[in-house]
């Protein structure tokens, strides 16, 4: 669901941080006062002449009685030239520079009536951030409209259209059903949606997914596939509710059934569309608690704009990671740490399983004398499909670790992260580690699991900075 | 400026060969029919009303089943159509909105399906001067539009333009929402956006313009004595049009009991308004409370999305409405409300630009633009007395100038600094004419015209600057003290003493007075090079590692798109939930907040510009540090409308690795910020002057 966006968009960060990092760094040189910049201020001299008259004139943009201004792709919709508007017939951007519920009302004074309306706000204080979600129709149409964005709102209308879907195993149906899209950002070479398909009476199927926008059959990250899966018949309306119910709590029980990927599974999307992003989904082997699903289903995201072209852009640019076992077959038997190599990495499970070797000269890392910490990151451009970020706080002495972090990914893409749980929630945690610090030379040895079983064991040692 | 119907009107043997003929197609006239089949028995090429009717029908071809969808198609045939399809379109829209529309002489050109608001029959004789307002552009402000249905009472005083358009908006919508008010709801929703307007609350209402089109739907809906219902199976639509065989067809159009009336006019009449009318009464004794239905109605919607319940209030306003209140006037008097009022749309205003578009030059162009307006009456009713329905007994005025009348002018334009116009201003010796004082008028000549002139901005350096078009509208108003017509001039009642005694005359001229005011737009192209603003503001949360990061941008240029751009970037951090764990690892090392901002200079590296036909253009932006953005302009028709305030793109933060949207979607977005057009703050025009 879109709220679990938001702590796997806190994972995402984590790769990011090399940029933020580099943006305040390059930043901080040179800080500026908070006061605003002195604004550039033509000379009123030699500006315009103000007419005499102008008391007189009646204030406000132009209006043509002869201009008519084409409708928007999205049927139903009326807008103003006062806001942006792309799209196309199934999904539309709204960008306003007024507060959201202008621009809802604005949505609603198309042909689209709003027959629900949830709001949930975001966080706290000057952070705090509200979103709305609209349940629209018009006529036997549907769609679902989210609204966030302050005094500069935007909004995302997505209409409801139709996909063929087939479930099998602990719930069933096969047919067409109402498919929503509840979610779809495009970053880097990937795109990260979510779709519902509701069908008469139940079940409804909320998938989530991560994939590179590369045309072709892609097999998908098991970590980046959720299936949850709600009985009985869902409206629009509730599922408005229950979109906004996400936002809440990542707990969230309107979808209960969760079906999770094994090492079984089988996991693949047939793409066939970059923009407007489409494919069919083929899941097999989804263990929940009900028993097992596989699933086939048409998927789509519309991102209007140029999200998804850019995001098919750098996926072309980058070769597809070569998995050192096919998805679906277990992983290998856990290497003792003791015999792990030293300057190696070895990864179970997911997209980039495999074994790493990483030497010193490719790692960058630095000691914090002041913090007592260490960190380790691969160096940029050393291995395209393996990214490693580790920082790790001694208590004490040269070995004792206070606390522990690995992060694992492919580089534009984080796949695991294993946190000691004393620090933080995360994917999994170190399980076990040792560091031996010589001098300005430190040599981390350790190894950490998630749930369903991939692992992370690195041995490396550099020298720090 | 009213399209004149042909071959139908004025003559005197004409007419009564035409209630002749007018009986046999009322005798014949089913429910919901029109006279398609019947009109070519009129013989003639044209054929009067009805036979236009049909012709308009064929060419709008097959509509909709929806009623909405067909209400939008019916609109863009009125705003779009040829002359005849869209008089058509009026009287189908109408029709389908529950309003009768008649012949002044007698036959009915349409009755609605499903049911008749019984006192809304409209002439049909009237439907071109009424087509030909939406067409031209004659506007009401919602101010106005508020106002008639605050004095003839269908609304408390507290209806505001804002509540207004907020409940025209999503009127129709509601899923208890009857076929007619769906239909009256959507042809308001796209005649407005037709002008590319939309009826939300917080739409600026000076930069609204609502038709008599859209007043006459609402005041139909809001006004009858007798709503009868097809379900009612002793209600008109099937008591008096589907009558057992052996009933004439005159009986069974004008109702069992009823077959002796007077002339078709009459028998019609009697037909939607007798109380002999089988289940006349059933449906009378309910009419004002489905009259207070309706008007609860156009705000019932609304209120799934209205925090402040004003909404609310005004359904709660509008059932409570009273008998013997003011609203009577409108529940009781709505056909003589409407027809008037159309009536009125004969009064009207011819503007016109010399030059109608124009480039600024500093040497060698044009100087001055003088725009005239003639003021004429020109009814598509036949001049005389008119004998049936709700104007019976007034004699309609001939055709010709306004003389004498006071004439009001006004400009809208793109501003400078303090509303000073950018591009046309009034020449010496009109300013007066651009008052809102009423002795400041003009007052028409003799031909009934009147005639201002503006002066032409001038470029300072021909040439500089991006060229842009902009749009300078003129508008002349007739003066309100002038209204109704100055009465005992245009209107030669038969029976003075009836009219002096209906009070829903006293009514309506008062809002008329008030309001009924023809003004008339004319649209002049202003070509002209100047600086070209934009502005990034706003502020998108980034989950920035350690930090939950606001962003906060204030970013402008007057050069262009390209720019330079200048302006400051703000982060305020606080720190998150991970970096609180975070710290556990690296000591105190980052605070609990954190605030600091730039200011910044920088281009925008654009591709090839936007087209008409929907590319857009992109571009990049290297903020600071490795802080960056992609723009991406709209193509399509917002390259036409680059109006100050617009927003026209967006521009995604980046870093490093490509942009941040996967860090700003907690809140189900990206790392976007609209562009908007102008920066009126910082970008006064520097090219233009006037001399």
């Amino acid at each position: 669901m879109t709220a679990g966006r938001a702590g796997r968009a806190s994972l995402a960060a984590l790769v990011a941080a090399t940029t933020l990092a580099a943006l305040v760094v390059a930043c901080s040189p040179t800080p500026a006062p908070t006061a605003s910049p002195a604004p550039v201020h033509p000379d009123a001299s030699t500006g315009a002449s103000p007419g005499t008259t102008a008391a007189t004139v009646t204030l406000g943009a132009t209006f043509d009685p002869a201009a008519t201004a084409p409708s928007p792709p999205f049927d139903g919709l009326y807008v103003s030239d006062l806001v942006s508007v792309s799209g196309d017939a199934t999904v539309a951007v709204v960008r306003s520079g007024f507060r959201c519920i202008a621009l809802e009302h604005l949505i609603g004074a198309g042909e689209w009536a709003v027959v629900a309306r949830r709001t949930q706000t975001i966080g706290t204080g000057p952070d705090a951030s509200t979103i709305t979600i609209l349940a629209l129709q018009d006529g036997d149409a549907t769609a679902l409209a989210w609204l966030s964005g302050g005094d500069a709102c935007t909004a995302r209308l997505a209409r409801t259209t139709t996909a063929a879907l087939r479930l099998s195993g602990a719930a069933t149906f096969d047919g067409q059903a109402a498919l929503d899209q509840p979610f779809c950002v495009a970053s880097g070479k990937s795109v990260a949606f979510d779709v519902v398909y509701r069908t008469p009476g139940g079940p409804n199927v909320n998938v989530s997914i991560k994939v590179p926008v590369r045309i072709g059959l892609a097999r998908l990250d098991p970590d980046e596939v959720t299936v949850q899966i709600a009985p009985g018949a869902m409206s629009p309306a509730q599922l408005a509710g229950t979109l906004i119910d996400a936002y809440k709590s990542a707990e969230s029980t309107a979808f209960p059934q969760a079906f999770a990927p094994t090492d079984a599974s089988r996991l693949t999307l047939d793409v066939r569309s970059v923009n407007p992003f489409a494919g069919t989904l083929h899941l097999t082997g989804l263990e929940g608690g009900a028993g097992a699903i596989s699933l086939d289903g048409d998927v789509a995201c519309h991102l209007p704009g140029g999200s998804l072209d850019r995001a098919a852009a750098a996926a072309a640019a980058t070769p597809a990671p070569a998995a050192s076992g096919p998805a679906g077959t277990p992983g290998p038997t856990l290497a003792p740490i003791p015999g792990l190599a030293a300057g190696t990495a070895v990864v179970t499970g997911g997209p980039i399983a495999g074994t790493y070797r990483l030497p010193a000269s490719s790692l960058d890392c630095h000691y914090d004398p002041d913090a007592g910490a260490w960190t380790v990151e691969t160096l940029g451009g050393a291995d395209p499909t393996f990214y490693l970020h580790a920082f790790m706080g001694s208590a004490g002495g040269s070995t004792e670790r206070a606390s522990m972090g690995l992060v694992v990914g492919d580089g534009a893409n984080d796949h695991l992260l294993l946190v000691d749980s004393s620090v933080a929630p995360a994917d999994g945690v170190v399980a076990q580690a040792s560091v031996a610090i010589a001098g300005s030379a430190v040599t981390i040895v350790a190894q950490g699991h998630v749930p369903n079983g991939r692992t992370l064991s690195v041995n490396l040692s550099c020298a720090g900075t | 400026m009213g399209m004149q119907a042909r071959g139908w009107r004025s003559a005197a043997a004409r007419r009564v060969i035409r209630r002749l003929v007018a009986v046999l197609l009322a005798s014949t006239l089913p429910l919901g029919a029109t006279l398609v089949t019947s009109a070519n028995a009129r013989g003639g090429s044209d054929g009067g009303p009805a036979a236009a009717y049909a012709r308009g029908l064929r060419a709008l071809g097959d509509l909709p089943a929806d009623p909405a969808r067909a209400a939008v198609a019916l609109v863009a045939a009125i705003t779009g159509g040829n002359g005849e399809t869209a008089n058509a379109a009026t009287i189908e829209l109408l029709r389908r909105s529950g309003m009768p529309v008649v012949s002044a002489d007698g036959p009915v050109i349409a009755l609605p399906n499903d049911y008749v608001l019984v006192d809304a029959a409209v002439y049909a004789e009237l439907i071109p001067s009424l087509t030909a307002s939406v067409r031209v552009g004659n506007a009401l402000s919602p101010d106005q539009f508020g106002g008639y249905l605050n004095d003839l009472g269908a609304y408390p005083n507290e209806l505001s333009p804002g509540v207004l358009v907020g409940g025209l908006g999503t009127w129709g919508k509601d899923a208890d929402s009857g076929p007619a008010e769906r239909t009256a709801g959507a042809a308001i929703r796209a005649l407005s956006a037709s002008r590319g307007e939309v009826l939300y609350a917080e739409a600026d209402p000076g930069q609204l313009h609502l038709d008599m089109l859209q007043l006459t739907l609402v005041l139909g809906t809001l006004s009858f004595v007798g709503r009868v219902e097809a379900p009612d199976p002793r209600g008109l639509t099937t008591g008096a049009l589907t009558a057992p065989a052996g009933v004439s067809g005159l009986e069974r159009l004008a109702g069992v009991g009823i077959a002796s009336a007077a002339n078709p006019c009459d028998a019609v009449e009697l037909a939607l308004k007798s109380p002999k009318q089988p289940g006349y009464g059933l449906a009378a004794a309910g009419a004002k409370d489905a009259a207070k239905r309706t008007a609860a109605h156009i705000f019932k919607q609304w209120r799934e999305s209205d925090p402040e319940a004003l909404a609310q209030r005004m359904v709660d306003k509008a059932e409570a409405l009273k008998k013997g209140s003011k609203a009577d006037q409108i529940w009781s008097k709505g056909g003589k409300i409407l027809n008037i009022l159309l009536l009125y749309l004969g009064a009207t205003l011819d503007v016109d630009a010399k030059p109608a578009s124009l480039h600024v030059m500093t040497e060698g162009g044009i100087s001055q633009v003088e725009v005239d307006a003639t003021a004429k009456f020109s009814s598509t009713l036949s001049q005389g007395l008119l004998s049936c329905y709700a104007l019976a007994g007034i004699e309609v005025p001939p055709n010709g100038p306004l003389a004498g009348y006071k004439v009001h002018w006004s400009i809208t334009q793109p501003l400078v600094g303090a509303g000073t116009g950018k591009l046309l201003r009034v020449a010496s010796g009109y300013g007066e004419y651009f008052m809102s004082g009423g002795n400041q008028a003009q007052v028409t000549s003799a031909d009934g015209k009147a005639k201002v002139v503006l002066d032409v901005v001038h470029e300072r350096t021909p040439g500089k600057g991006e060229l842009k078009h902009d749009k300078v509208v003129v508008r002349a108003t007739l003066d309100k003290d002038d209204f109704p017509f100055k009465w005992s001039d245009l209107f030669k009642l038969d029976n003075p003493f009836k009219f002096a005694a209906d009070k829903s005359f006293d009514v309506v001229v008062a809002a008329v007075k008030r309001k009924a005011l023809p003004s008339t737009p004319v649209a002049i192209d202003v070509a002209y090079h100047d600086s070209e603003a934009y502005s990034i503001r706003g502020t998108r949360t980034i989950i920035a590692f350690f930090y939950t990061m606001p962003i906060a941008l204030d970013l402008w240029t007057c050069e262009g798109i390209g720019g330079p751009w200048h302006g400051t970037i703000a982060f305020h951090g606080d720190r998150d939930w991970f970096g609180d764990p975070a710290n556990k690892v690296f000591g105190n090392r980052f605070p609990p907040t954190v605030d600091q901002s730039w200011s910044v200079e920088f281009p925008m590296r654009l591709g090839p510009p936007p087209t008409i036909a929907g590319a857009p253009q992109e571009g990049r932006a290297e903020l600071i540090g490795d802080l960056g953005g992609i723009v991406e302009l709209d193509g399509g028709w917002h390259v036409l409308t680059r109006t100050d305030g617009s927003v026209v793109g967006r521009m995604i933060l980046t870093g490093s690795d490509g942009t941040l949207d996967s860090l700003a979607v907690f809140d189900g977005f990206d790392a976007s910020y609209p562009i908007k057009v102008g920066a009126p703050d910082h970008c006064p025009p520097d090219n233009l002057y006037f001399p």
